[in-house]
């Protein structure tokens, strides 16, 4: 009888994006990511209609969905909810097995997450309340600085003198943007500051949780190099950075939709 | 003619003559509380949700919490003298005034009454929690919500000024300010119970007497104000005598909470949580119809563990959570609906058989009340409070703890990370810090904590799975 | 002002003459603020008594958040991130830090610093109430302070040491009082900021050189001609005027105002009474430090504080009362609800609630609630 491939699916669906990966055995297959725009349930049926299409694939052909993110619960079409910290770390995992600290920034959440030496999650620790320390932040300074948001990482790295930044909370941490520009401050600098502060709320927060190597970054601000360079100045340690930083909460979902199956298939 | 609030009484445990007889008491009170036949209907569907209807002893805790919300409403008007006391109360002067009494006398804290009757039950405790943040407690400080129901049901004229005000702040200093502020607007008496909480870290379980003999010459004091205000005489043979009549209610008690320890959890925190603190809120309903309500849950419980029926599936990870919510029993499902049994909460932890039992060696009902205060731990300091989870943690055996921290208390959010760094090194026992509001759940509502508490749900399940494996 | 000149060198240099004093086997003995604290019994054991006052810098607030949760005071969760940085100056050169336990956010400071970090904590209770019971707790906690002394220094506390140091403090708030008092005329000799300098100087320097800068002080100030005060005369309060927290001063001078009294425990209560060094010197203290302190706002009742603002008003002749609340400072914020309801009853006087947590971005919030204010009692 003909091995029939098992093909699986895990979808995050964030607040400010949606991912989905299509996972074949343990390879991934295709994957989507798109703005979840204002319908949730809409974004979480578009993004795996997308995967699956890249992957020239059809909704039949998956054997078995899990969900996550903040939208996890507003999809029908999944076969379990998993919270994204337990995605990340199954997906980090996969990819760097040595992964011991996983910083995740998101569009409007950001988690540092401690594992244990079977990559299981150990402890955990998350801002969903403040917009500083996430992607939104990046976003607003973007704006006031009149930069690509692809662009504000490598501009900080050329900074020699870092501004201080000392607004705690990223609606006037805005107004001390326009003003620091104002007094005459360069791109860079202000953008080094930007990432500082970031980095050293991220850096708080993570601290009753600890940083141990390998610590690794995801999350779309993954992508931000300044971001990654200011959180190895506070934290002390090199960061690693998964190829899709993005899709790790999807991969991780698709892993565990796997061991479910198996789970299944075992009784 | 049926009543728009028949349906309600009859769901929660009246009988039908009764419903006659208690009746016309009871809309009295629906009426002062602005309670319409619409909110019969929320109630009706609240109730069924959250509550395990199928069981007696769950309808007569129900039951026995509209009558003493009822008993306090009317207070006044019945001719009452009516005392309120702060929450946790230094357990015991509230029952022992009650029972030393002559005269009818309304002994309560009457804003854990409001947050489980208008809030658990009817979903209504909003209203009151606005007017507060008008009238001097507002929003964005951290202002003890508690403080906030009982400023908003005076202000709202729901609950009746008080002759006189015990015993609040003994380790905190929100209580007596709230309490402050109210007797200038209603000019009612207010005793202040001091205690000092100098206790350093790591001096736990040692203390000095100094600290007892202050917080117990506090208490005598008031237990003498008492005296001299309202004529009743608190005496050891008057507490002799409250604990007579509260003894059958604290074994029926202690029965629930070791039942709630089996596997599967045989009935939700919800419950659990109605049951404790009515006799935390309620020195008369709960002496009346506790005992019954409670031995009537137990029996069934029992029923339900033989046959191993329960809320939680066989083998969810056993926690120890700190409190569960007074007002929004949607927070305590959420966290079974995550698959945790939480079935032990510091209510359970804070009465261990030992410390009942142990030499008390101070002679006064206020310094033998301060002592076993000092020994308990949760009054102590923040250093006792976490010794006592480890404690709990290690004789329970425990698969994790929800250290669930009230926000808005300063006493317990000074132990915000303390408590979870100290039991998980000396116990190892995954500790998550859960920042929670315990009384009511506009900014911490089951949405709100739902990620964090499913995480630490699935934390505690792989760690079981790879122990089993 | 030569003397504030003397002042100013004399604390930019007070770190190392500290590190010098340890050097030579001193012990220093930092407390944290509140108005509890003896400095008598530490100048009485030879040590050196030093108050960890410092505030308005929102890093070391930040720090703390990693070690307890935001809802406690703000000056208190800054003295906590000063304390875990392990790189403070002044929490790393003291020997004990005595903390006279108040409230629960000084509670937080002792409980958190004692759980993370090796710094030497003896805490001491401070009853919230006056009576009988509480004078003898308060009493018994500062003999058990003199205990400590005894033994972290290695040497007695005797009456006579004791007795020195009670008249070398009581000379120091004679002449801080003084000075202080002078700004109940209509001219004034010294500006609100200059004065809380002085005042927050005294809590670190030297304590016989800051009598001899107080006398040369006050000796300046007599002799200059004062200056009519210009705009409005504010009695400044709160929950607590940090050393170095000056933002909210210079907005308020800027704007116009004159600070003409502040009623903090880091303000006029330390120096408003003084000790009678008659019969036992240990009652002496707790009569002076405790029975006759005005109470700070957590008191239960809080009437003194608040009769005591009142008289302080009318005294001092004020056109309006600001009142400096730290976040989450509980009893302050409940306070500052009823008490303008008092004030305005009583002496028809306006007051202005402003709210900081040290944070950069309220500068511009509260220049404009202050201006307002002022703007309008000019009036």
């Amino acid at each position: 009888m003909e091995q029939k491939l098992l093909i699986v699916a895990g979808v995050d669906i964030g607040a400010a994006t949606v991912k989905a990966v299509i996972l074949d055995g343990s390879k991934v297959l295709s994957f989507s990511i798109m703005p979840t725009g204002h319908s949730v349930t809409q974004a979480g049926e578009s993004v795996i209609r997308k995967a699956l299409e890249n992957g020239g694939l059809s909704f039949n052909d998956l054997e078995y969905i899990v969900s996550t993110g903040y939208g996890r619960r507003a999809v029908s079409f999944t076969n379990k909810a998993v919270t994204e910290i337990i995605c990340h770390a199954a997906g980090v995992s996969s990819v760097i097995s040595q992964a011991r600290t996983i910083i995740d920034i998101g569009g409007q959440d950001s988690k540092v997450i401690g594992l244990d030496d079977n990559g299981n999650v150990a402890n955990f620790v998350m801002n969903d309340k403040c917009a500083a320390g996430t992607g939104r932040f990046l976003e607003v300074m973007a704006k006031v600085l009149d930069v690509e948001i692809g662009e504000m990482g490598p501009i900080s790295l050329m900074s020699k003198d870092p501004c201080q930044m000392s607004s705690t909370c990223t609606i006037f941490a805005e107004s001390e943007m326009v003003s620091l520009r104002a007094e005459g401050r360069s791109r860079e600098d202000l953008l080094a500051g930007v990432h500082k502060a970031m980095s050293r709320r991220v850096a708080i927060m993570g601290k009753s949780v600890g940083f141990r190597k390998e610590v690794v970054f995801t999350g779309g601000v993954a992508k931000n190099v300044g971001i990654k360079k200011a959180l190895e100045d506070e934290i002390g340690l090199e960061i690693l950075i998964p190829e899709e930083p993005q899709i790790t909460g999807a991969l991780g979902a698709a892993i565990l939709a796997k061991a479910e199956l198996s789970k299944l298939g075992a009784r | 003619m049926a009543n728009y609030y028949d349906g309600l009484l009859k769901l929660c445990g009246f009988e039908d003559d009764e419903i006659g007889t208690e009746g016309p008491r009871i809309e009295k009170a629906f009426q002062k509380l602005e309670l319409v036949s619409e909110d019969m209907k929320t109630a009706e569907k609240r109730i069924t949700k959250y509550h395990d209807m199928e069981l007696s002893g769950v309808r007569k805790l129900i039951r026995a919490w509209l009558l003493e919300l009822t008993d306090l409403v009317l207070a006044r008007d019945e001719g009452k003298k009516v005392v309120y006391y702060g929450y946790p109360s230094i357990q015991g002067p509230g029952m022992a005034m009650k029972v030393a009494s002559k005269q009818e006398i309304y002994v309560g804290c009457p804003d854990v009454v409001l947050c489980h009757t208008l809030g658990n039950l009817f979903g209504k405790l909003t209203p009151i929690l606005e007017t507060a943040e008008q009238n001097g407690l507002p929003p964005g400080h951290g202002l003890c919500s508690l403080q906030q129901v009982r400023n908003g049901g005076l202000a709202k004229g729901i609950i009746p000024v008080p002759d006189l005000v015990t015993g609040s702040s003994y380790y905190c200093d929100m209580g007596s300010k709230a309490d402050e502020l109210l007797q200038e607007v209603y000019g009612h008496k207010a005793i202040y119970v001091d205690g000092s909480m100098d206790s350093k870290w790591g001096e736990y379980p040692d203390y000095l007497p100094q600290r007892v003999e202050f917080l117990g010459a506090q208490l005598n004091k008031m237990f003498a104000t008492v005296k001299e205000l309202l004529g009743v005489e608190m005496t050891n043979e008057s507490q002799d005598k409250a604990m007579a009549t509260s003894r059958r209610l604290f074994r029926a008690l202690g029965e629930l909470t070791r039942l709630m320890m089996a596997d599967p959890m045989p009935i939700s925190g919800v419950e659990e949580e109605m049951a404790l603190n009515l006799t935390a809120a309620s020195t008369g309903r709960s002496i009346t119809e506790g005992p019954d309500a409670v031995e009537t849950l137990c029996q069934e419980l029992r029923e339900r563990v033989d046959k191993g029926v329960g809320v939680v599936e066989k083998g969810a990870p056993r926690v120890l959570n700190f409190a569960n919510s007074f007002s929004d029993p949607d927070i305590t499902q959420m966290m079974e609906d995550v698959g945790l049994a939480m079935s032990i909460s510091i209510t359970t932890v804070a009465t261990p058989r030992e410390y009942i039992d142990c030499a008390i060696t101070y002679s006064t009902m206020g310094e033998q009340r301060a002592q076993r205060a000092m020994i308990d731990g949760f009054y102590h300091s923040s250093f006792g409070i976490a010794k006592r989870i480890e404690a709990a943690v290690k004789a329970l055996n425990v698969d994790g703890v929800i250290w669930n921290y009230q926000f808005n208390c300063r006493p317990l959010s000074i132990t915000s990370h303390l408590v979870k760094k100290w039991v998980e090194e000396t116990t190892g026992v995954p500790t998550l810090s859960l920042e929670s509001d315990l009384y009511e759940g506009r900014n911490y509502s089951a949405a709100a904590l739902r990620t964090r508490v499913e995480t630490f749900a699935e934390m505690l399940r792989a760690r079981k799975a790879f122990a089993g494996a | 002002m030569k003397a504030m000149e003397r002042l100013s060198s004399h604390l930019k240099t007070r770190l190392l003459d500290l590190r010098k004093a340890k050097d030579e086997g001193r012990k220093i003995i930092g407390y944290t603020p509140g108005g509890y604290f003896p400095e008598e019994l530490v100048l009485a054991s030879g040590a050196i008594p030093v108050c960890l006052v410092r505030g308005g810098d929102y890093s070391a607030v930040e720090l703390a958040g990693a070690y307890i949760c935001r809802w406690i005071d703000t000056f208190c969760r800054a003295q906590i991130g000063y304390g875990v940085s392990g790189d403070d100056p002044y929490y790393s050169i003291v020997d004990l830090l005595a903390i006279p336990i108040t409230d629960n956010h000084i509670r937080a400071i002792s409980d958190v610093l004692g759980c993370n970090t090796d710094i030497e904590i003896f805490p001491f209770g401070v009853p919230h109430m006056k009576e009988e019971s509480t004078f003898n707790y308060y009493l018994h906690g500062i003999n058990r302070l003199k205990t400590k002394l005894e033994e972290v220094t290695g040497g007695k506390i005797s009456d006579v040491k004791l007795k020195e140091a009670i008249s070398l403090c009581n000379r120091e708030r004679e002449l801080l009082r003084e000075i202080s008092l002078m700004r109940k005329h209509q001219a004034i000799h010294i500006s609100g900021k200059d004065f809380i300098a002085v005042n927050h100087g005294s809590f670190l320097a030297d304590k016989k050189v800051m009598v001899e800068i107080l006398e040369s002080l006050y000796k300046e100030l007599k002799e200059q001609t004062a200056s009519p005060s210009k705009g409005p005369r504010i009695l400044l309060t709160g929950s607590t005027l940090a050393m170095g927290d000056s933002r909210l001063l210079d907005l308020i001078e800027e704007a116009g105002g004159t600070i003409v009294i502040e009623e903090f425990a880091e303000g006029i209560r330390p120096y408003w009474e003084d000790v009678e060094p008659n019969g036992d010197l240990m009652n002496a203290l707790a009569d002076c430090y405790f029975a006759k302190r005005v109470p700070p706002g957590w008191f239960r009742p809080g009437k003194e504080r608040r009769d005591f603002l009142i008289k302080l008003a009318k005294d001092f002749n004020v056109d309006g009362v600001i009142w400096y609340q730290l976040m989450y400072r509980e009893s302050y914020k409940t306070e500052s609800y009823y008490f303008p309801k008092q004030l305005k009853r009583e002496t028809g006087l306006p007051m202005l609630t402003v709210e900081s947590d040290y944070a950069p971005s309220e500068a511009g919030q509260l220049r404009t609630r202050i201006e307002t204010f002022i703007e309008t009692i000019r009036r």
